[in-house]
């Protein structure tokens, strides 16, 4: 037992941080009034090249062979950055076609040759070997493919079966959104969450996401507060501020050490499996939620203009709270505390 | 990262539960008085002699020598099992003990730690005083040397189980002309010695838990002092953070518990509102499905906690947040059972009196050990860096 990254992960999580840095800065989305998909699609290559779509796959589906405590490293920086959610999307496309027979198609995604969007259901939907259901899509792209989830399962589909695909100005301006319908379509690929627990694990990259945003907008806030003077001392020496930055510590050692837990839990037991991913999802949305609203907050007028990179937090850590399923979704399963066996 | 337990240690998990289904007591704890005290050390005696007691301990003075993550299996199958709290042992378990080991000298750790063991004493911790609480280092009790003896007089207060302890961690003033910090020392001592009066306060619950604690001129032998003569600040230091590390996993497993307990209290109560069940009302349902999440996360930070442990020789100022989200949590559990009970909180007998017990209990724990609002000053100035 020991829920802290060895040197090797350490170093997996350094190398991310480093490039998504220097490539791909938060504020680079300050740049655009509306979302531009080709954009975030320029870096895909370089994804790619760097392996994260395939960094949890095993090595017989093309992939890199590490595992999800790995994968969370990996996407708790991508969430830092604000990088987009559909690496996640081509990450789960590539898994479910290379274990369904569609070793050429995997390859292509690894390769990023093939792009990949996630497809968020808006309400109910069925998912399976025919879907429905009405969706949002996220930086749609018309040649790539679509990957939605649910509790039952993986389906990959494309963009051209979703009926009236319309584009809707987005919240979050670092993704761009088109709604679109499926009416009993196939899809390309479905893997069913008995075959492989792949639902419980996108909630858990989404989770760690939450935690990167929390963790980015928590240490914005940070750094102001020690800088910004006001009645000639940096407001940080003042005790409500002290107490918002705690506040968020406090949030983010809670949902970084449960989604910890969540990430290793995905091979026990389908309950504690289920618990544990609904309990990381619930803590660390809450905690993106409050560390972007404060860093909004201890920002003062400067937090609320558009010029200012407090409010891309907000709008991503709501962006990833409905991924998948926002708190009241997956209430059920957190009924029942599984003891350590 | 790995969350999985090695072999060995969960063949000891197996053996602690074995051990604690047949030696647990299954009689209820005495809630009030001197009986607390036989209750508490008999339970120990009995750990001590199934070969339980100290299980991170060191072996030489009767511990186990086991690592940490055995100290926290051990706690965690207390929690499960339900065993009584630490109780009026916790000042001895949880942090005299293991301040005498990483400062005691040989003769302190060589007498104290094998008679905390064996449940042979009750400690008691005296740091706060009417006018010294959240600034600790205002205290005024005074300790003058005299000859190779501490002369102490004054007053500590709030002091828990001082009533029934028979040592005291205690911290008085030493050097008054120096700096506020730098004039503290840190003694063991004796309750029996003369001069010693103890007098106990009702609480809120409406038991005894803590107590005033008046010195008159009480000699204590210097070779009772922990640390250096007035370098008390950082041994009370240690002992603090000591009470906010593993001891904690027992009223986190109890809250896990009270949470399940509550769940299924709510699936069988009818609402008085509705059709239904309580737990089938969508803000009972998404209030418990909440504190069940919020659980899981401090049961995740303790193990986060642990996985430092194993990498520090002493607990930094990262053990102030578990501790302040386990008692800001223990709040919220409270304040979910009223909504779930109802008008039967205001019963104090029965099956709900436990409850009404425990809304009334939980007001301590964001007061006793540190109040929340310093520690949220001590998680942003020494974790954070923010200007004092
Ligand atoms: C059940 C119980 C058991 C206890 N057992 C022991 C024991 O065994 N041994 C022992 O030594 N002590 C014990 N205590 C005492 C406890 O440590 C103190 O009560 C606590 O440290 C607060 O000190 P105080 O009571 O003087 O309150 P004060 O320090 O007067 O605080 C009153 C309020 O002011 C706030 N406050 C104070 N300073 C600041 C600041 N700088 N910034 C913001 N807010 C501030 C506090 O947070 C609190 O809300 C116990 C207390 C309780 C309730």
């Amino acid at each position: 037992m020991d829920l802290l990254p060895d040197a090797e992960q350490e170093q997996i999580a350094d190398s991310v941080a480093a490039f998504l840095r220097a490539q791909a800065p938060a504020a680079r989305l300050l740049e655009r009034d509306r979302p531009h998909a080709s954009a975030e699609r320029g870096l895909w290559p370089r994804y790619a090249a760097l392996g994260w779509f395939g960094m949890g796959l095993a090595e017989d589906l093309g992939g890199v062979g590490y595992g999800p405590a790995e994968e969370a490293l990996l996407y708790r920086e991508i969430g830092r950055t604000l990088a987009s959610p559909n690496i996640l999307a081509a990450r789960l496309a590539a898994e479910v076609a290379g274990r369904t027979g569609q070793p050429d198609v995997g390859q292509s995604l690894l390769a990023g040759d093939i792009t990949a969007a996630v497809a968020n259901p808006t309400g109910r939907c069925r998912l399976g070997p025919r879907c429905s259901g009405r969706f949002q899509v996220l930086d749609a792209d018309p040649d790539g493919r679509v990957v939605a989830w649910n509790d039952d399962g993986v389906a990959v589909l494309q963009l051209n079966q979703f009926k009236i695909v319309r584009s809707i100005p987005s919240l979050d301006a670092g993704v761009s959104l088109a709604v679109g319908e499926l009416e009993d379509a196939t899809p390309s690929a479905w893997i069913s969450a008995q075959e492989a627990p792949l639902p419980a694990f996108a909630m858990v990259m989404v989770a760690a996401m939450a935690c990167g945003v929390a963790e980015a907008a928590a240490a914005s806030a940070l750094d102001y507060v020690k800088f910004r003077q006001q009645f000639g001392r940096p407001i940080g020496s003042f005790q409500a501020i002290k107490h918002h930055c705690a506040n968020m510590a406090l949030a983010n050692e809670a949902a970084w050490a449960q989604t910890v837990m969540a990430t290793l839990s995905l091979d026990d037991d389908t309950a504690t499996r289920n618990f544990e991913t609904a309990a990381a999802k619930f803590v660390s949305t809450e905690a993106a939620n409050l560390c972007a609203a404060l860093n909004v907050q201890l920002h003062g007028g400067l937090g609320y203009a558009a010029e200012c990179d407090a409010h891309l937090y907000v709008k991503r850590a709501r962006l990833l709270e409905q991924l998948g399923g926002a708190r009241r979704a997956h209430r059920d399963k957190l009924m029942s505390f599984p003891m350590t066996a | 990262m790995d969350h999985q337990f090695t072999e060995d240690d969960r063949r000891f998990r197996q053996d602690v539960r074995a051990w604690l289904a047949d030696n647990a007591p299954t009689e209820p704890r005495p809630d009030d008085g001197p009986a607390i005290r036989a209750f508490d050390l008999a339970w120990q005696k009995r750990q001590y002699a199934g070969g339980w007691a100290g299980v991170s301990w060191p072996s030489e003075y009767g511990g186990r020598g086991l690592s940490l993550i055995r100290q926290m299996i051990w706690f965690e199958e207390c929690g499960r099992r339900g065993t009584p709290p630490l109780g009026s042992l916790s000042v001895a378990l949880n942090h005299a003990g293991p301040t005498l080991i990483m400062l005691g000298t040989e003769a302190q750790k060589a007498f104290h730690l094998p008679r905390i063991l064996r449940g042979e004493d009750v400690w008691c911790q005296g740091f706060s005083e009417p006018g010294a609480g959240s600034d600790l280092a205002g205290l005024r009790t005074r300790g003058v040397i005299d000859g190779d003896h501490l002369l102490v007089s004054g007053q500590k207060i709030w002091t828990s189980h001082a009533h029934l302890a028979r040592f005291q961690e205690l911290l008085v003033r030493t050097d008054p002309d120096a700096p506020r910090h730098a004039g503290l020392t840190w003694i063991i001592c004796d309750m029996t010695a003369p001069g010693v009066t103890v007098r106990p306060i009702r609480t809120m619950v409406g038991s005894h838990h803590y107590c005033e604690v008046f010195y008159d001129n009480v000699r204590i032998p210097l070779t009772h002092v922990v640390g250096e003569v007035n370098g008390g600040w950082s041994v009370a230091m240690a002992t603090l953070s000591f009470e906010r590390g593993p001891g904690l996993i027992t009223s986190q497993m109890a809250l896990a518990r009270q949470v399940a307990d509550l769940i299924a209290l709510a699936g069988g109560l009818p609402d008085p509102m509705g059709e239904g069940t309580m737990l089938q009302d969508d803000a009972v349902r998404g209030r418990l499905a909440q504190l069940n999440a919020e659980v899981a996360a401090l049961r995740s930070m303790t193990r986060m906690a642990v996985s430092r442990g194993l990498r520090q020789a002493a607990p930094g100022a990262e053990t102030s947040l578990p501790a302040l989200y386990y008692a800001e949590l223990a709040q919220r559990v409270q304040q979910a059972a009223i909504e779930v009970l109802g008008p039967a909180i205001l019963e104090r007998e029965g099956w709900s009196e436990a409850w009404t017990h425990e809304y009334l209990r939980a007001f301590m724990d964001t007061i006793a050990g540190g109040a929340s609002e310093i520690r949220r000053n001590i998680i942003a100035e020494r974790l954070l860096g923010l200007p004092r």
